[in-house]
């Protein structure tokens, strides 16, 4: 199992060595990788300092003269501290700056609630032209690097912390259509419900399913791996595949993955029920490990079955 | 440009962005008046630009940080054929709005929020010097805009960097929106994040333009202004932020505003006679075919 900052910083390793364009800005944020990438590139990582409204503003600077610019710090601090700027500076001339965000959800665990990235896909996601991706392992998390750089305008990947096996290969389709389905061996079956995951609550959401397995109930597991854009027809037409759909994230309650599943179930029709499971409208305080977190928020894989077989 | 060639550019600019803001019914006049003899020295003799071709890869950057000071820079990208003069006349209602954006040909960054300008012109400065180009950038910044932390993070880097192709400029006219700013020592602030500096005055042309073709980046010059300057009523007066003049104050504005005949663009209609210019005094109705 690899670190997903590992697999970010091999893939834009790789991009640096054939975009000469590239440049890469930090918060004062160190990694083993970004470490192997200043070795060979001494010049196209840039220390910010701890100046992330500045790291923003110069992004847009430096893309406005032709350079792609990753700019990699803790998820809250890279997005909410600087948040004007990304609009201003990045946003407005749709400049190609890919912001790294390590820490989605409750990554940071008992470091607290400065450090919980759970506001941040809601605030990214209300401006306009960011793409967002929520990688819940490391091939995918290494795709988004990739398929960002492709873009030419802003994007947001978020990530993970914890130590997660591959799931995907770099051919799955989950690239091409933005979100993937898990679904059980047994074709054909009635699935009663699906849980709608993205990043490392997909991990739950397949515990979950197996758990329901074990006493005869089938449900499906949607990964949606890009939270923006969001292809609502396809994505909407998957999800009328079953009566009950249950979201589960580790965000507040507001503007994220839960948000997502509503606005696509109203835009589309949706005539099922729906539960969405998150941390609510509150914040963690205190040295609480992330599965005592997920136990107490009840978005652990025990809580996400016992809801399913509740609806 | 000879400096008297300056002096009457800056006199049009002022009349100009006057013009415009009567026309429309609103901006900020004196924002724009303040900074109307560095945008000169600026736009006539300091930076390298194309604009029959706006986006030159070779251009000088200038960022106008104090968005709201834009009527003076929409007269001198008018003048200098960046757009059509008659834009002036849509201000508010066409290309032009209230604070500038990137849809304006010669204008390279949104602003309006303050604080912004400085760190994207650090970029700007970073990415030319990787490129090894030879362009540089150029920050106009308002006085009170530096209450703004990020000015002072984008100025830390700047310094650390050692960014020489990067110059900064403050209207210094020691007005926010609403109050008189505290006294402050603007110039040491920058030299201790390793910048050099020069205080002169922002309205002697000569002068301006001789600090600006000598210094080296990082540099910020602190250019001493009036806030309103050319109207006597607005000069200085923390009333007058985004008060656009009504009837007779605008008479007495065009007054003093006035140059000479020859620089009256499009002459305008008085109030108490519309068929006489209300600036140079002209019968309109004479010049029409």
């Amino acid at each position: 199992m690899r670190d997903f900052r590992d697999a970010v910083f091999e893939s834009l390793h790789g991009i640096l060595r054939v975009d000469p364009q590239v440049i890469i800005l930090t918060n004062d944020m160190g990694a083993m990788g970004l470490d192997a990438i200043r070795a060979e590139f001494p010049t196209r990582v840039v220390n910010a300092g701890i100046a992330e409204q500045n790291a923003m503003s110069m992004a847009g600077g430096l893309a406005h003269s032709g350079k792609r610019i990753f700019v990699y710090g803790i998820a809250p601090h890279v997005t909410m501290r600087c948040l004007e700027q990304i609009k201003i500076d990045i946003c407005m001339p749709r400049a190609g700056v890919t912001i790294l965000g390590v820490g989605a959800g409750l990554a940071y665990g008992t470091d607290g609630p400065t450090h919980h990235g759970t506001e941040d896909i809601a605030i990214m996601r209300a401006l306009p032209g960011m793409t967002i991706f929520n990688p819940c392992d490391t091939v995918s998390a290494a795709e988004a690097v990739s398929l960002a750089h492709k873009l030419r305008s802003p994007a947001y990947i978020r990530m993970d912390k914890y130590l997660r096996p591959e799931l995907y290969r770099v051919s799955s389709s989950i690239f091409d259509d933005g979100f993937t389905i898990h679904d059980l061996d047994e074709q054909g079956a009635r699935q009663k419900a699906t849980i709608l995951a993205s990043g490392i609550t997909v991990w739950t959401a397949i515990q979950a399913q197996q758990t329901l397995k074990e006493t005869g109930t089938l449900v499906r597991v949607i990964d949606l791996f890009k939270l923006k854009p969001i292809n609502v027809g396809y994505l909407g037409s998957t999800l009328a595949e079953t009566p009950v759909i249950i979201s589960v994230e580790e965000n507040s309650r507001i503007g994220a993955l839960g948000s997502i599943l509503a606005e696509v179930a109203v835009d589309t029709g949706y005539a099922g029920k729906i539960k969405r499971l998150s941390l609510g409208d509150r914040y963690l305080m205190g040295a609480t490990d992330r599965e005592q977190a997920a136990k107490r928020f009840h978005i652990d894989a025990g809580s996400i079955a016992e809801v399913v077989r509740s609806m | 440009m000879t400096p008297t060639d300056l002096k009457r550019k800056a006199a049009q600019l002022r009349l100009t962005a006057f013009e415009t803001a009567v026309l429309a019914g609103k901006g900020h006049i004196p924002p724009a008046l303040s900074w109307a003899d560095i945008c000169a020295v600026l736009f006539y003799d300091v930076l390298r630009l194309q604009s029959h071709n706006s986006t030159w890869p070779d251009r000088d950057r200038f960022i106008l940080s104090k968005g709201h000071g834009c009527l003076v820079l929409y007269a001198a990208l008018a003048d200098l054929g960046f757009f059509p003069r008659e834009e002036l006349n849509r201000f508010d209602r066409g290309m032009l709005a209230g604070h500038p954006d990137i849809c304006i040909p010669g204008i390279e960054v949104c602003s309006g929020s303050l604080g912004h300008g400085l760190g994207v012109g650090a970029g700007m400065a970073l990415a030319a010097r990787m490129d090894g180009a030879s362009w540089r950038t150029f920050v106009l910044l308002g006085d009170a805009e530096l209450q703004e932390g990020s000015v002072w993070e984008a100025a830390a880097f700047a310094g650390k960097f050692h960014l020489d192709n990067l110059f900064v400029i403050i209207d210094r006219n020691n007005l926010g929106a609403t109050e008189r700013l505290a006294p402050d020592q603007i110039g040491y602030k920058f030299k201790s994040f390793g910048w050099s500096y020069d205080e002169i005055s922002g309205h002697n042309i000569d002068h301006m333009s001789y600090v600006l073709h000598q210094c080296k980046g990082p540099f910020a010059l602190i250019a001493n202004t009036t806030k309103g300057k050319g109207v006597s009523f607005m000069e200085d007066s923390p009333l007058w932020h985004h008060r656009v003049p009504k009837g007779e104050e605008i008479e007495r504005a065009r007054a003093e505003l006035f140059i000479d005949e020859e620089d009256c663009p499009g002459h305008v209609a008085s109030i108490s006679d519309p068929k006489i210019c209300g600036r140079c005094g002209t019968h309109i109705d004479s010049l029409r075919p």
